[in-house]
């Protein structure tokens, strides 16, 4: 197996492992106060962490902690009655297409591809390989002729443009839906 | 740009924090952090919650443009890669150059160095907010300890001892320079003591003291009723018919001598391969051997085993475990006996164990397992 084939799967069991939290916090995120108060949370929590958990792997620990509390708020939200009907916890549960995210997801594609596309050409194409080839820093490093450490600025650098680009949009944990022409 | 301004308004800091959330994120995908490098990420997490909130939103967009279907070939990419100058890198990204976590934010001049200067002050604030809130928790000495459905923590103690605590649990570590006391709010913990004569490690439950000089024990407090089990070693129990006086942070001195468990006519001692059984209302100890005393201990690889066990508790042990609940639908049922051994993981085999039994009808849908009484023939 290719270290880029093994990387693919990596890949693929981490973003599966995390989908659940992801799909969650996207719609919590899409509205900034609860952004906030679950980023408030997340962080009080990690504060009551001790500092040995959180030093042996701080990103798995902030994975657990959001998802956790993404479980608890809707266990919480659930016997209120209010929720109960609403398809809220399946789509957490279960997923991916409704119509609903379905519509919200295409235009964000539409967002993200075109942040993407005022990235510098090597630039995209290092966030390309990583994102969606699933290729490892060291590997983008060893094929472009790049230092690692290079690909790394770079990567970050991209996701960090692709971000502001999206929040000036308004997307991407922003509040409207629309792309702006 | 009116969205920009507005975002900048609103967070003066933004910017910064993007930066060096991005920096962190990329730097965590596929590199292997040195321990000073994930200790300054904690370090980075704990100072804010905006910088948690900016981390998460990032591994989301790093999703997203996973999710986004590929248009370019790897060969393409690599090679589009390599054609892009050194400098039309670094001339597009001039404004928005990638701050190190450790990089002062109030190194600009001008217009810009203002801005900075007013972010690096609201940042400070903020910590110092923080700050604050993080000292009103008493923290000092008192930790506390929690874990959710299906969570399992193990941790080290200051002196050496080793926690591991099940899930739906809840535990204070409350150390002096006379005992390492841990008080059992709730749950179930397996406690490995480091040896040390002079200073006794105590736990603490509503009912029972229970003390060790350096053993392995487990302490099940999930009920009213205190269950220890101990796996090497010695213990001591003192039962408590009243509330502990250790809930205040220090505990004042017990007996004449200070030696840790009080009256001595009270205190049972329980021994390797032993298990005893705290009752809280009469404070009755009641100690019996157990054959394989890690019957007791194999929640830790998420193990159930039940001997007569009631099924309303075994079905709550089973939801501690599980965010699918397993639900009784008839309370004819929760006193119907169970023994067998599961998997913590696995309702679903564990039903169907039942149904074999004809102990009850399973029915399990999506999100939960309901269990009816066996249908009368």
């Amino acid at each position: 197996m290719t270290d880029a084939k093994r990387n693919t799967q990596f890949s693929d069991v981490f973003r599966e492992q995390r989908g659940r939290l992801y799909h969650y916090l996207k719609r919590r995120l899409a509205n900034e106060d609860d952004a906030q108060e679950l980023a408030q949370e997340s962080f009080l929590r990690l504060l009551r962490v001790t500092r040995v958990d959180l030093v042996a792997d701080p990103q798995a620990y902030l994975y657990r902690v959001a998802r956790n509390l993404a479980y608890e708020k809707e266990a919480k939200r659930l016997p209120a009655g209010s929720w109960a009907d609403d398809s809220e916890l399946e789509q957490v549960e279960d997923t991916r297409d409704t119509p609903d995210t379905v519509a919200e997801q295409t235009s964000l594609a539409e967002s993200i591809q075109r942040v993407i596309e005022e990235l510098s050409p090597r630039n995209q194409a290092i966030l390309l390989l990583f994102c969606q080839h699933g290729l490892s820093q060291r590997e983008i490093s060893d094929r472009v002729g790049l230092s690692k450490s290079m690909v790394q600025k770079c990567l970050a650098q991209a996701i960090a443009h692709c971000r502001k680009g999206l929040q000036s949009l308004g997307k991407h944990n922003g509040s409207r839906q629309g792309v702006r022409p | 740009m009116k969205d920009k301004q507005h975002y900048n308004a609103r967070y003066p800091y933004g910017a910064r924090i993007i930066d060096e959330a991005a920096d962190w994120f990329t730097r965590l995908q596929d590199t292997e952090l040195s321990c000073e490098d994930r200790e300054a990420f904690a370090d980075w997490l704990s100072a804010s919650p905006e910088h948690v909130r900016e981390y998460l939103t990032l591994a989301n967009l790093h999703a997203d443009i996973g999710e986004l279907p590929p248009t370019r070939s790897v060969e393409d990419l690599v090679e589009l890669a390599g054609q892009g100058h050194p400098e039309n890198v670094i001339s597009l990204n001039a404004v928005e150059r990638v701050a190190k976590p450790d990089d002062s934010p109030a190194s600009g001049t001008g217009r810009a160095g203002r801005v900075k200067r007013i972010a690096a002050l609201a940042a400070g604030l903020v910590v110092i907010a923080l700050a604050c809130v993080w000292w009103l928790y008493p923290h000092a000495n008192v930790a506390t300890y929690t874990t959710s459905i299906g969570e399992q923590k193990s941790f080290p103690l200051s002196d050496g001892s080793i926690v591991t605590l099940n899930a739906v649990s809840k535990l204070r570590i409350h150390y002096t320079e006379q005992y390492r006391d841990v008080q059992l709010l709730s749950g179930e913990a397996l406690f490995a003591v480091a040896k040390n004569k002079l200073r006794p490690f105590r736990v603490l439950t509503n009912d029972s003291v229970i003390q060790a000089v350096g053993t392995q024990f487990n302490v099940n407090h999930r009920y009213a009723d205190t269950t220890v089990t101990v796996v090497e070693g010695t213990v001591e129990i003192r039962p408590v018919v009243s509330q502990p006086q250790f809930t205040r942070p220090a505990p004042a001195s017990e007996g004449s001598s200070g030696e840790g468990l009080g009256a001595r006519s009270s205190i049972i001692r329980v021994t390797k391969g032993q298990r005893a059984h705290v009752d809280a209302q009469d404070a009755a100890i009641t100690v019996s051997t157990v054959v394989d005393a890690t019957v007791d201990t194999a929640w830790r690889e998420r193990h159930l085993t039940f001997e007569s066990r009631p099924l309303g508790e075994v079905v709550a042990e089973f939801n501690l475990y599980n965010e699918h609940p397993i639900e009784i639908r008839d309370a004819g049922l929760n006193s119907t006996q169970v023994s067998g051994s599961f998997n913590a993981n696995d309702p679903q085999s564990f039903a169907l164990f039942l149904e074999a039994a004809k102990l009850a009808k399973p029915k399990i849908e999506s999100d939960k397992i309901l269990l009816m009484p066996m249908a009368t023939p």
